[in-house]
């Protein structure tokens, strides 16, 4: 698919066309599959508040990948409110449901599915306490809008808010039947193994054989973590991972000086991170293939754009220089490391 | 009703508030009576510590204390925990809150200065007068990993932290009878994490109540609290862990660090709240990094690309400690055959200690460095055997008729 778009098959005529005008391009093609969604569990906390508002509880944090953005719309789903009407608290030791830790692409495979079965579990609580103050069969019941009906009935409804009332009653006031306190619950989906993402990345890159200047001129992910929780997302998530993988192929190079045993590149002056001037059109193509072993069918995707960035890359610019046979068997390629690797075939023929 | 909003395009929650300045992050954070550290740190890639003279800094206006690490107590007199313990691991050196007799890296923390500000700490670590006695030091990977090595820590033999091999199928009958074998060495450079928020941690002691609550810029406050627990020998329902806003982390703020455990303890002697905030020299110098790795290679194939075995023998800088077990190496050779069909893998794995910042898993762990060696290796068999590199890789993928496939290494238990 992404070969396709990326022009895999026509590429040699595009290279010697290029060649015609004495530039150097350059194609890269990188695979990965990823365990992402390491067991155990991450837990979450789902409650009706007596206002009615949805409240999602998270001892998973986040750093800035849009976790309670993908917990309100879980959560909404079940009770057919917007996500925006879900309350998420996140990475706190006082909250309930236990957690371990944000990495390794795990929290939306882990932490996800825990709010879908806890959101789960407290509709069909709703809708068993429902059934009882409605005197209507469960079956024959939905939820619209944040409110218990019956079926084609809009106006026989208990609202959630209601519901969970009545669920932590007061002094003397029994609760109803079979019912324990809260309408809330804590759950934890416990993977005994992670889930497989995958993916095909393609570089074009230019490079300019006189100064050992690397340009890309584009970048292509096809790619598949299962369900899309929010496309918008998984989008900034792969895309910032490409640019990971562009600052370690090209950029980023932590440098330490044998003799003194000093690191010498200890401001951003020295050390290069990429910023957007050096990043081209990144395109993706999302492939859903949901997976079997978790409810949501999700799989992680915080680090799928990392891994496969730098053989990109690396195998890219190999390609671009391919007339002179020049080798690339490390990174990052600085200019200057690039323009030695040239000159070296330059002066050997 | 049903999935509305799984699938859709559901603007970011967090933004409104992120965007217009209402962010809480642990710089936000500012509680009555709160002092701030600085980190006094070692200049030195490795030396042994002679003397501490702490006077100077003490009698600066401001600075409520200067502590090294036998000022911390008893209970800070042991080496840090391991959070990944493992079998594999026959150096499990980790780092002391502050140094003890010896700095084994660039900016290794060798004294706190709490003060009434940041500023004044800053000044006042400056009249910190340290005297070091230089020890032989070797921050290259190759260096450290050979036979005559400097060792990293005084007294050390050598310098290998760890060491693992797996295999399955029978790469030495397939090397035998196959028809190419190509050979290539790889080079994969330290990098480091450089979220935009640094690490940050403000501790808070409750006297009355027993109780310590950090707030840390972290990626795991739960474990952070586990390791606070087990470190300060108090019930972990005595400390919470609070992650408030986090800009970024990328891995190395999954792990737990001196800071932390210093902010705690001078929190618990001061009874006051007390912050430090890490500003981007110390992230260069002291946030965990990634590898510095070499990988020799050999691929057996077929004339058509087909590889019939893969050898792979990575040497991994740790750096100077091992502060998160061998996840970051491990995560290096596990992922191997990666989306191949290879019928015989042997790896095989050296982790080196180096005077330098120790690493810890970023972005993707090990994983980029495992599909660079993969990656690079069908390239290699392309060009050795003038096939198209697309077609080297179809004849290698897993086949749909092969799904389930069981990939990969297993890692020992628990890694």
């Amino acid at each position: 698919m992404v070969m396709k778009s990326a022009g895999y098959a026509s590429f040699e005529a595009k290279r010697a066309q290029a060649a015609q005008a004495g530039r150097w391009i350059g194609l890269g093609i990188a695979s990965y599959n990823e365990d992402t969604g390491l067991p155990p569990y991450e837990g979450a906390t789902v409650r009706v508040l007596p206002s009615g508002r949805i409240s999602v509880e998270l001892g998973s944090c986040a750093q800035g990948q849009g976790l309670e953005t993908i917990a309100a719309q879980i959560a909404a789903d079940q009770f057919d409110v917007d996500p925006q009407d879900v309350i998420v608290r996140t990475g706190d030791t006082a909250i309930t449901a236990l957690a371990l830790s944000t990495v390794g692409s795990r929290v939306a495979s882990t932490a996800g599915p825990s709010i879908h079965l806890a959101a789960t579990q407290v509709r069909e609580k709703a809708l068993r306490l429902a059934a009882l103050q409605l005197e209507a069969a469960e079956q024959d019941l939905e939820i619209t809008r944040g409110a218990v009906n019956i079926k084609g009935v809009a106006d026989r409804k208990v609202t959630l808010g209601e519901l969970a009332k009545r669920l932590v009653s007061n002094v003397n006031v029994p609760l109803p039947g079979g019912f324990t306190p809260g309408l809330e619950a804590t759950a934890y989906h416990t993977p005994p193994r992670p889930v497989y993402a995958n993916g095909t990345n393609i570089a074009e890159v230019e490079v300019d054989v006189e100064t050992g200047m690397v340009t890309l001129l584009d970048y292509r992910v096809a790619h598949d973590c299962g369900t899309l929780i929010n496309p918008m997302l998984v989008e900034g998530q792969i895309v910032g991972g490409v640019v990971h993988g562009i600052g370690n192929a090209l950029y980023e190079h932590m440098m330490y000086d044998r003799a003194s045993g000093q690191p010498v590149t200890t401001n951003f002056g020295d050390y290069l991170l990429p910023i957007a001037t050096e990043i081209p059109p990144i395109r993706l193509e999302h492939m859903e293939s949901p997976s079997p072993l978790n409810p949501l069918g999700v799989k992680g995707a915080g680090e799928g754009g990392t891994i496969p960035g730098i053989a990109c890359i690396v195998s890219a610019v190999e390609d671009a220089l391919k007339p002179l046979g020049v080798k690339l068997n490390e990174y990052p390629l600085s200019p200057e490391r690039l323009l030695a690797l040239i000159d070296e075939k330059r002066s050997a023929t | 009703m049903g999935a509305r909003n799984v699938g859709a395009v559901v603007k970011r929650l967090e933004d409104p508030r992120l965007v217009t300045g209402h962010g809480r992050y642990t710089d936000d954070i500012v509680l009555p009576g709160m002092l701030e550290m600085a980190f006094v740190r070692s200049p030195e890639a490795h030396a042994a510590i002679k003397s501490i003279d702490t006077s100077a800094a003490r009698n600066l206006a401001g600075v409520v204390a200067v502590w090294t690490l036998t000022d911390l107590g008893t209970i800070a007199q042991k080496a840090m925990l391991q959070s990944y313990p493992s079998p594999a691991i026959k150096q499990n050196v980790t780092q002391h809150p502050l140094a003890k007799e010896e700095v084994c890296y660039v900016g290794e923390a060798i004294a706190v200065v709490v003060a009434e500000d940041r500023y004044v700490a800053e000044d006042a670590a400056t009249l910190v007068t340290v005297e070091l006695e230089s020890l032989p030091h070797v921050t290259d990977v190759r260096d450290a990993a050979s036979a005559d090595a400097t060792p990293v820590h005084r007294g050390g033999q050598n310098n290998l932290a760890a060491t693992v091999a797996w295999k399955f199928g029978d790469a030495a009958a397939a090397f035998a009878r196959a028809p190419h074998v190509f050979r290539e060495t790889y080079h994969q450079h330290r990098g480091a994490p450089h979220s935009i928020e640094g690490r940050g941690v403000i501790a808070q002691y409750d006297a009355v109540a027993d109780q310590l609550t950090l707030w840390s810029s972290t990626q795991s406050p739960f474990l952070v609290r586990r390791y606070l627990a087990q470190y300060l020998e108090r019930e972990e329902s005595a400390i919470r862990v609070i992650a408030p806003d986090v800009g970024g982390g990328f891995g190395p703020k999954a792990g737990h660090y001196p800071e932390e455990l210093v902010a705690a303890l001078v929190a618990m002697k001061l009874s006051r709240p007390v912050k430090w905030i890490e500003d981007r020299r110390e992230h260069f110098l002291t946030t965990n990094q990634q590898r510095d790795q070499w990988w020799d290679v050999e691929v057996a194939c077929e004339p058509n690309g087909k590889v019939l075995a893969l050898r792979a023998k990575c040497t991994h800088d740790n750096g100077a400690y091992l502060p998160y077990g061998l996840l970051l190496p491990m995560t290096s050779i596990v992922p191997f055959p990666g989306p191949y069909a290879i019928p015989a893998v042997e790896v095989a794995l050296d982790v080196i200690l180096t005077n330098a910042v120790p690493t810890s898993p970023i972005r993707g762990a090990g994983r980029p460095c495992a599909a660079f060696v993969l990656e690079r290796t069908m390239d290699t068999v392309a060009r050795n055997l003038g096939l198209d590199r697309a077609d080297v890789r179809r004849v290698n993928f897993v086949r749909k008729d092969q799904f389930p496939y069981e990939t990969g290494g297993r890692l020992p238990d628990p890694v």
